[in-house]
């Protein structure tokens, strides 16, 4: 057997992280948990290994036969997920400290779902897209379940269980009806195997297994219909995991599934329709149910249901042209920025106050520390699209796609929720600003905190300005 | 190096507003000097622009006749472009923002509140208001508009009256439905014309635009665009029914705001109307030219018994505002000469009388804390030089002759006559209505017996002085010899609406 075809190297990112979670795990049995403190330097240093290999690659051909792709996407996915642990990892161990939740797990199962997750970004063909799938789905579960003690927890990890089992099965059948029906599991040959079988009664089975497919996809990014696990799953989760949940595991869903959706780009009048339902009903769900939050946490997390929606729209704009999935790329890297700060600037500021993630504790808090309350104006702002900040470069591009597309009717309607979701920001921003403090004393920030809080601000900033700055990175890694 | 001036009106406020974050925040006046010298920069090269200006240059969908252009690609992949100039319809304005910021920081000297959040936001305003009247691009354009938002939503919010989150919210939600509209509207634009988004070669694109066989939603395309912009541009103006969010603003709003809104944010929409919607629709221009002429004959009837009818001082001159937009709307509509020049006339005459009116209203608020039209009595035997400088803002907004409002309404009702004579005839009626509630409010306010709770009411103070008499100079100059501001923009008015009349 030729074995030129396996360049391990190609691997190279997933191989560090995955070993740096379980190097956490050897140190923390070794030490017998000792020396768990200094166990989120080793993380870092194997995370940040993996994003020097990601900037500099050593290959860009495929590894293991085609199955782990080198291309733009791949290595955008992979950098964007990255990003996200670099963010919250050392905000993540504080918070575990301090709410006594073993750090050791929380780190080894983060760097194991990140492995999933570039694995999902990167997959060439769908039994690797399935496994990678499993490996981040089944680290998030226990993450979500980490505060076992407390029953919003567990609950949330049962139900993620649950859901995410479903998901799973919808998505295991699709690829079967799918590959048999192409003869194939290379996801690049999809289309043309599907062009075989289209006019033959096989052509129906195909498109069975795109629905099953897409209902997992769905599933997994928590849009409409298929969005109920979302509320209970993001609010009961420990708060640096829904951060994690709500950004690199959708980054890295989307990175994925689109790759999938663009090689299905020939039988595009199958599956665009449905996604573009979905799309419009998840954009009006997620914002109007957003809106109504009076908890942080839960606006959050029915606004990441929301960018769900746009990024469907994305999605099916690119798919239905058969263009490159760049606007969906853009969109994922300020939406990760801006959630992971925004979740653990929640859990700062709620400690600091109510304990429960009530708006009501944003009240006054330009008083408290007029840096954060602008560094949280700035980053909602992000989040709703408001220009110059990288939010708007991210829709303008999602929806001039889709106005490209011949979609206009679902950009004026994903134009017209960004209004509500503007709203939706400005309610802390308000609270922040024009109420007066229901606490005195300032707010402070320790300094790992103080740190993402900016840098994800200033990415803002700097990819509203140069959008083609990450876009341009990406392309030139890849090939 | 010359081309550079715009870019620097732009940025520099910016670059103070930066300055300022950095500064002591206990230091109040080197805050606010800090203000001053950053918002006199533009200021002086507004000057210079107006005085180096060449009046021969065209504009308006002429690239060669506008000036100190820049253009430089931005987001190369859409096309998107650093894209500035000016032309004889944005002039006016620019200098308008320039003189109306310099002087609303010495307005707002009064405030004592986290002064260093109010002049950092102050100068971003000013950075998104002269960029939106530079832009030439149509993203760019559209970030400036809505970088201008957000100071302005902090700056009522934070600094303003007792319902001021109220007013600052309803002020950010109308704006921004009207801008998100022009958004799919940029877009669709884009996709038809040529992938541009250089308003110069969307304009060229005018044709293909209005070729009936392009449709949108079912409907014809020109027609559902043009109607797109125009609400989002009438919610600025604001046209009626979109007006409500205005006087709510207005009231709370702290005053150098109030000046800053109704002096320039009010004109954003009307000059978006001349930049964007005439020369890009000039077909659906002329098809909707009569309805808008009615808006704005309602504008000036509906704004005018509106102000009759308030008891707040502020909200009077806020629904004169909405009056004297009117006025605006219906010399555009007329689609002549005389009512286009005179439409771009009254926006800067208005800029500069409305600032009067409201920096005014100020002086006295920060007197008797209290604006109620019947709460004061008077007032012309306390205060002389007050009730003077007062006696010529509300003249000019009146529309004396020899007075700049004058001028402006002139060229409206020659224009508009021409073209609407009923119309022309019922909005005439709007000059008696707007003598009725002005002099009716001289009577109550400065007039009759003194109130005794002001018989000790202190005298105007240098410092407001200082705001107000280069505004009323101005007043008086234009009313006098209106063509150091009308031959600006003569070329650039004539252009559009032989653009928009030959279609």
């Amino acid at each position: 057997m030729d074995f030129s075809g396996l360049n391990v190297a190609a691997l190279l990112p997933e191989l560090l992280v995955s070993g740096g979670g379980l190097l956490v795990m050897a140190l923390h049995a070794a030490f017998r948990g000792r020396q768990d403190r200094q166990l989120v330097w080793v993380s870092l240093a194997s995370v940040v290994a993996a994003l020097a290999f990601c900037l500099n690659p050593l290959t860009v051909e495929p590894g293991y036969f085609g199955s782990a792709l080198s291309d733009p996407m791949a290595f955008a996915g992979r950098i964007t997920v990255l990003a996200a642990l670099v963010l919250l990892l050392p905000g993540g161990v504080a918070y575990a400290r301090s709410r006594n939740l073993p750090q050791a797990e929380y780190l080894s199962l983060s760097l194991f779902a990140a492995t999933g997750m570039m694995a999902l970004a990167s997959a060439g063909d769908l039994i690797v897209l399935f496994l990678a799938v499993e490996v981040l789905s089944i680290s998030l579960y226990c993450l979500a379940g980490l505060m076992g003690e407390r029953e919003s927890s567990r609950q949330a990890a049962l139900t993620y269980f649950l859901a995410g089992s479903f998901a799973s099965g919808f998505l295991l059948f699709g690829m079967a009806l799918l590959s048999g029906s192409a003869g194939t599991l290379d996801i690049a040959a999809l289309g043309t195997g599907l062009a075989r079988v289209s006019g033959t009664g096989t052509q129906w089975v195909a498109l069975g297994g795109v629905v099953l497919m897409i209902a997992g996809l769905l599933f997994k990014v928590g849009a409409v219909p298929f969005h109920s696990w979302v509320a209970e799953v993001y609010s009961g989760s420990p708060t640096v995991v829904t951060a994690f949940m709500s950004t690199a595991a959708k980054a890295a869903a989307f990175a994925g599934f689109g790759r999938v959706l663009l090689a299905l780009g020939s039988v595009s009048e199958a599956w665009v329709p449905l996604v573009g339902i979905c799309a419009g009903a998840t954009m009006i769900l997620g914002n109007f149910t957003a809106l109504v939050q009076g908890n942080f946490k839960r606006m959050l997390a029915f606004s990441s249901v929301a960018h769900a929606g746009y990024l469907l729209l994305g999605l099916m704009a690119v798919g239905a042209a058969g263009e490159s999935l760049e606007a969906v790329i853009f969109y994922l890297l300020p939406y990760v920025l801006a959630n992971a700060a925004l979740f653990l600037v929640a859990a700062k500021v709620s400690q600091a106050g109510s304990g429960n993630y009530k708006l009501d504790d944003y009240k006054g808090l330009a008083r408290r520390n007029p840096w954060l309350a602008g560094l949280l104006a700035l980053l909602l702002l992000g989040l709703a699209g408001m220009p110059p900040l990288a939010g708007f470069m991210g829709k303008f591009m999602v929806f001039s796609a889709a106005v490209r597309a011949g979609h206009t009717g679902l950009a004026v309607l994903g134009i017209l929720t960004s209004v509500v979701a503007v709203f939706t920001y400005l309610r802390p921003v308000v609270y922040a600003w024009f109420h007066e403090p229901e606490e005195s004393g300032a707010l402070n920030l320790d300094g790992g905190l103080a740190f993402v809080v900016w840098v994800a601000g200033a990415g803002l900033l700097l990819l509203g300005l140069w959008p083609r700055l990450w876009l341009d990175l990406c392309a030139g890694i890849g090939v | 190096m010359e081309q550079w001036v715009l870019t620097l009106m732009t940025f520099v406020p910016l670059l103070g507003a930066a300055v300022i974050t950095f500064l002591p925040k206990d230091q109040h006046n080197l805050i606010r000097w800090t203000a001053a010298a950053f918002a006199a920069v533009p200021l002086l090269l507004a000057f210079w622009v107006w005085q180096t200006f060449n009046r021969a240059g065209v504009g308006v969908d002429d690239l060669a006749g506008f000036q100190y252009v820049v253009k430089l690609p931005w987001i190369p992949a859409y096309n998107i472009e650093y894209f500035i100039g000016v032309d004889g319809l944005s002039a006016p304005m620019v200098l308008l923002t320039a003189l109306l910021s310099f002087l609303c920081i010495f307005a707002s000297w009064g405030i004592s509140k986290q002064l260093k959040g109010y002049f950092a936001l102050f100068l971003l305003l000013e950075t998104g208001m002269m960029g939106t009247f530079v832009s030439l691009d149509f993203i760019l354009f559209y970030v400036f508009w809505e970088v201008m938002l957000l100071p302005m939503y902090f700056l009522i919010g934070i600094w303003g009256g007792p319902r001021r989150e109220y007013a600052a919210i309803k002020f950010f939600l109308y704006t921004l439905a009207g801008s998100v509209l022009m958004l799919v509207g940029i877009l669709a634009l884009y996709f038809q014309g040529g992938q541009t988004f250089s308003l110069i070669e969307l304009m060229a694109h005018a044709r293909d635009f209005a070729n009936p066989a392009l449709t949108i939603f079912g409907m014809n395309f020109a027609k559902v665009l043009f109607v797109a912009f125009f609400i989002g541009f009438a919610i600025k103006v604001p046209v009626w029914p979109f007006h409500t969010w205005l006087p709510d603003a207005h009231v709370e709003a702290p005053t150098a705001i109030s000046v800053i809104l109704a002096g320039v944010l009010l004109k954003m929409g009307t000059y978006g109307m001349m930049r964007i919607s005439m020369p890009i629709f000039p077909g659906a221009m002329q098809d909707f030219a009569f309805a808008i002429a009615v808006l704005g004959v309602i504008n000036i009837l509906y704004g005018a018994y509106c102000a009759m009818a308030q008891e707040d001082l502020k909200k009077l001159v806020a629904y004169s505002s909405v009056s004297h937009m009117g006025y605006v709307m219906l010399g555009m509509a007329a689609l002549t000469p005389q009512g286009m020049t005179g439409a771009a006339l009254q926006m800067f005459n208005h800029g500069t009388i409305t600032a009067m009116m409201f920096l005014l209203v100020g002086v006295v608020y920060d007197r008797a804390h209290h604006r109620q039209i019947n709460g004061f009595g008077g007032l012309g035997a306390v205060m002389p030089v007050y009730t003077g400088v007062a006696m010529l803002a509300f003249f000019a907004s009146m529309g004396l002759p020899g007075l700049s409002g004058f001028i402006a309404e002139v060229l409206v009702f020659l224009g508009a006559f021409q073209s609407y004579k009923w119309l022309t005839f019922l909005s005439a009626l709007g000059i008696i209505l707007t003598a009725g509630y002005l002099l009716w409010m001289i009577k109550r306010v400065f007039l009759g017996p003194l109130n005794e709770k002001y018989k000790d009411m202190p005298e105007i103070n240098a410092r407001e002085l200082f705001t107000l008499v280069p505004i009323g100079l101005i007043v008086i100059y234009l009313g006098i010899y209106p063509i150091p501001v009308m031959d600006l923009m003569d070329g650039a008015t004539e252009r559009l609406v032989t653009l928009v009349t030959s279609f």
